[in-house]
């Protein structure tokens, strides 16, 4: 399967969530020579498009745009793996009682 | 002379900037119709070119990258082609309208006819393209390039009423015959002028050219500081020759000899022949940045390995890119299109494509991932930031000024 | 957690942060493709996924006319798309680097052929240019690094 198949789908938990605006993946050991394993999805409530990473690296200037970016993927969270049910294009189904991770990359 | 070469960058960056054949004649023609009363657009836009040029030297010399390949990392595909569909279209006309340039100067010395010049002056630009040294290139074009001084030197013969001068510079001091809208309208073009989305391009990939590295930053921040003024002062210069000749007589300006019309006045043959010179290496310059930085947009966008500093086998896509948009700017020529006219429609266009461009710029020059601790300090960052604004309302203003004013008519 | 390479603290890759849209460099540091897309491995499409399922794995980059699907919508199909695995990759920082030649990879055909047919066969298209003077030999890694 091809990521960009994920990148924007609908997440739904009892209700509509929001859109996937990334996908996570890990390298256990920190380096390259391992998998890529797929980790989790950043979900962004209300924006659809890339975040330009502002959110999750922690770059505050210049101020305006950062400002801007943050508030347009306010209240975005994590989910991991492990919480997916359903995969299908465009419309991703969370398992009952999943948590929200923090999405900082830290 | 290893210092004062030093900044051929930069002075080459500027000159093919703001000093190509376009922007002479607008230069010549707003001092014919407006004085010096436009001077403080010329300041407003060096200050800008310089804060955005710095920026993207900076970027250039710590991450070893070009501008154009982190837009298309940072903000996205979609963003970036927006950029380099209007960069793209803004170069192919105005390398159009430089080779059309150095053709017309080379008429002016010799009496062989234009279009006859047109293939002989793109194959002149592209030989020096394909095998021609990045730095031997950027000192030559550059430094004869100055010859332009010679339109300071006029000024300065024609002992001018400095005092006049100085109050149609002042800002409030009325145009009598002139609209407002065509001021404003003049306002955009020479803003627009001084900050043409391929200055930062050519700059920051001029700086991979040269291997700059962190240990470069002063020397590009020498390059910004000398070049980009160094620029302007030549453009006021111009406006000046045409303010003291050709506005008290009201001559209108619609060809390259009437722009050197104030220096054959004040300085006879020799004097002209400088100039000419002068104008022959601007507009060549010009041409090579103009169709330099289309082939460097293009592949940077695309992955495609780029530079001059590769054999051209190596960078294979990057020369045949170049080649045909010096094929169809021959073409283009060849049909009798006005190279000046063609160019001072870019200069607006450019005014709109400012923000796509410079936004961009602005947030990579904040990221640590590519600069570490050389990011922006809250201050650049501060001023960036209101030229973000001029720049938007530029790139608002531009095209009604056009229809209105029917292209300063 | 951006642990460090030399493979301690696990580390986390975004895949629109830090690797769609990135320039791929192979083994002698030429800039040879943009990262366009991401393969995974057997992604369960359209079922309930057990409980313990292990988690796909990203199997390789793809790289393709990607311009006009970009622009208006879509993407490509799975056979214009050219893949590099996974197991080339050896650093994902600012570029990601591989250990293969792009000689030896599809992706890079259009340049091969550019070269051979009409570049290669204009007079000097083979001279390698002299070093610029200021230039820091230990590092060459322009256009790209």
């Amino acid at each position: 399967m091809i990521i960009s198949d994920f990148l924007g789908s609908r997440v739904y938990g009892q209700d509509f969530l929001g859109f996937v605006s990334d996908v996570r993946f890990m390298l256990e050991s920190g380096s390259v020579s391992q998998e890529a394993q797929f980790y989790g999805i950043i979900v962004s409530p209300h924006a659809r498009s890339s975040s330009l990473g502002f959110e999750r690296s922690g770059v505050r200037s210049p101020w305006p745009i950062a400002a801007l970016v943050r508030w347009r993927h306010r209240g975005s969270f994590l989910v991991r793996w492990g919480d997916i049910e359903l995969l299908d294009i465009d419309r991703i189904q969370l398992r009952p009682g999943f948590e929200r991770g923090s999405p900082e990359l830290r | 002379m290893k210092r004062i070469l030093g900044v051929a960058l930069g002075i080459l960056t500027a000159i093919g900037g703001f000093l190509d054949i376009g922007d002479m004649v607008t230069n010549a023609v707003v001092g014919s119709r407006f004085g010096l009363s436009l001077a403080w657009v010329v300041v407003v836009g060096v200050i800008g070119i310089c804060v955005f040029a710095q920026m993207s030297g900076r970027v250039a010399a710590v991450s070893g990258r070009a501008t154009f390949e982190l837009i298309r990392e940072r903000l996205g595909p979609r963003a970036a082609v927006l950029n380099l569909g209007a960069s793209f279209m803004i170069n192919l006309m105005t390398l159009t309208a430089e080779i059309g340039g150095v053709a017309l100067a080379l008429q002016l010395v010799s009496s062989v006819s234009y279009l006859l010049w047109v293939p002989f002056a793109a194959l002149a630009v592209w030989l020096v393209i394909w095998r021609v040294k990045f730095s031997v290139m950027e000192n030559v074009a550059g430094l004869v390039g100055l010859c332009l001084i010679g339109f300071a030197v006029a000024l300065f013969l024609l002992n001018p009423d400095w005092g006049e001068l100085g109050r149609q510079a002042l800002p409030g001091a009325s145009t009598s015959t002139e609209k407002v809208s065509t001021y404003w309208f003049y306002a955009v073009a020479l803003f627009g002028a001084a900050m043409t989305p391929y200055e930062v391009f050519f700059f920051s990939s001029g700086a991979v050219e040269e291997g700059w590295t962190t240990k470069d930053l002063t020397r590009s921040r020498a390059n910004v500081l000398v070049g980009f003024p160094l620029g302007g002062l030549l453009s006021l210069a111009i406006a000046g020759c045409a303010a003291v000749v050709l506005l008290p007589q009201l001559i209108s300006v619609t060809a390259l000899s009437q722009v050197m019309l104030p220096v054959a006045l004040a300085g006879g043959k020799m004097l002209l022949a400088l100039i000419i010179l002068g104008i022959v290496a601007a507009t060549a310059g010009a041409a090579l940045e103009t169709t330099l930085s289309a082939g460097y947009t293009i592949a940077q966008f695309l992955g495609w390995p780029w530079g001059k500093f590769r054999p051209p086998a190596e960078a294979a896509r990057f020369h045949l890119l170049m080649i045909i948009c010096l094929i169809v700017g021959i073409g283009t020529l060849m049909t009798g299109v006005d190279p000046i006219q063609v160019t001072e429609i870019s200069v607006v266009f450019s005014a709109v494509a400012l923000p796509l461009t410079y936004l961009p710029i602005l947030i990579v020059a904040n990221d640590p991932e590519y600069l570490g601790e050389h990011v922006n300090g809250h201050a650049l960052n501060g001023i960036a930031l209101i030229y973000l604004v001029i720049i938007l309302a530029a790139a608002l203003a531009a095209i009604p000024l056009l229809i209105i004013t029917g292209a300063g008519q | 957690m951006t642990g460090g390479r030399d493979g301690q603290a696990a580390r986390w890759l975004d895949a629109q942060l830090h690797l769609l849209d990135r320039q791929v460099l192979d083994v002698h540091g030429v800039p040879m493709a943009v990262v366009d897309d991401l393969e995974l491995s057997d992604v369960p499409v359209g079922q309930r996924i057990p409980v313990d399922a292990p988690p796909p794995v990203i199997t390789a980059l793809l790289s393709g006319p990607v311009l006009a699907t970009r622009i208006f919508g879509g993407r490509p199909p799975d056979s214009r798309m050219q893949r590099t695995p996974w197991t080339a990759v050896v650093e994902v920082g600012v570029v990601i680097k591989l250990a293969v030649d792009q000689d030896t990879r599809d992706v890079a055909w259009t340049e091969r052929w550019v070269r051979d047919h009409i570049i290669g066969r204009i007079p000097g298209g083979r001279h390698i240019p002299e070093r610029e003077p200021n230039d820091h030999p230990e590092n060459d890694e322009r256009g790209g690094s």
